[in-house]
């Protein structure tokens, strides 16, 4: 039978230690930076969660979400930029996944996926900036979606 | 704005009544006008946020439904309507349904992203219809107007929750 060594030391300790020469520091400050993305793994988790909620909660409901479209979904929210926050999710009545950004300011970002990668998005980024247009999603999010995300929480 | 007005009413016209109706409100015109709101009752959690700012509304909860080949969002009409009847009605118009929360939108807002809203039959007399939606059906714009309106609302709960 296994126990936990009474030792153990994370992985991470004294990463913020600045003891040593600068390749040293060069070295722990890549080595924290490499961490802290495994980290943020949970919060991609979280939405994957949602999303099998999701594919749940249509079935109860005779709704139709295919397994190629949770598929493509699942892709898409593992390959979303870690540093940036998560998606809410909805069905759409055509069976595509909707994914919302709210931000400050009754700022919105959408995003309707289908099963074959098409990504329809529209966003509201203040009171006369709007954006929408259709991009392709294969397996790296298109530039506009993020650029629109990413504006929504900059101003 | 005449001419725009013009042609946001021929992009509307194959859906709207042939027939004069009578509306609830024989002292307002059919068309509702800029100072109007407007209530869109919704029935799904997921089409009210969860984050940061709960129970607003989300883009989702204003999908409009294809009609007699036209895409219509059924609401209804608040002006001078007492909440306890705007929450009567959320509790009756879909049978076995009972509205979790309703989106409050003014028509200005509604104008402003280049849509209008008129009365028309429905399960009760209030109710109207969002009109002007893309006929293509493409997707992205559609999804525009979705977010504009939601961007605009107001979530409201019935007095019970």
């Amino acid at each position: 039978m296994s126990t936990l060594n009474p030792t153990y030391v994370p992985v991470s300790a004294g990463l913020s230690s600045f003891s040593g020469g600068p390749e040293s520091a060069l070295v722990k400050r890549m080595t924290a930076h490499a961490l802290g993305q495994l980290a943020l793994q949970s919060h991609a988790q979280a939405a994957l969660n949602d999303l099998f909620n999701l594919k749940q909660e249509a079935t109860d409901a005779g709704q139709t979400l295919s397994p190629e479209t949770v598929e493509t979904c699942k892709r898409f929210l593992l390959a979303w930029p870690k540093a940036m926050p998560m998606p809410e999710l909805a069905l759409d009545t055509d069976g595509e996944v909707m994914l919302d950004w709210a931000g400050p300011h009754r700022s919105l970002v959408s995003v309707s996926l289908r099963h074959d990668g098409r990504v329809s998005y529209a966003a509201q980024l203040g009171a006369w900036r709007r954006t929408h247009g259709v991009e392709a999603f294969d397996d790296s999010v298109p530039a506009p979606v993020v650029d629109a995300v990413r504006a929504l929480y900059s101003d | 704005m005449i001419q725009f007005l013009r042609r946001l009413w021929m992009r509307c016209a194959p859906s709207t009544p042939t027939e004069p109706e009578q509306s609830a409100f024989p002292a307002l015109p059919d068309d509702l006008g800029k100072d109007e709101y407007i209530a869109r009752f919704i029935f799904d959690k997921r089409h009210l946020t969860k984050g940061d700012n709960p129970g607003q509304p989300r883009p989702q909860a204003f999908k409009p439904e294809y009609y007699q080949g036209n895409w219509e969002l059924s609401v209804c009409r608040n002006t001078g309507l007492a909440e306890g009847r705007i929450w009567e009605i959320s509790r009756t118009c879909r049978p076995g349904m009972v509205a979790l929360a309703r989106a409050d939108v003014g028509m200005s807002a509604v104008h402003e992203t280049q849509l209008m809203a008129r009365y028309a039959e429905g399960a009760y007399p209030e109710h109207a219809v969002v009109l002007g939606w893309p006929v293509s059906g493409e997707k992205d714009a559609q999804m525009m107007h979705m977010v504009a309106l939601a961007s605009a609302s107001q979530g409201r709960f019935p007095p019970s929750s």
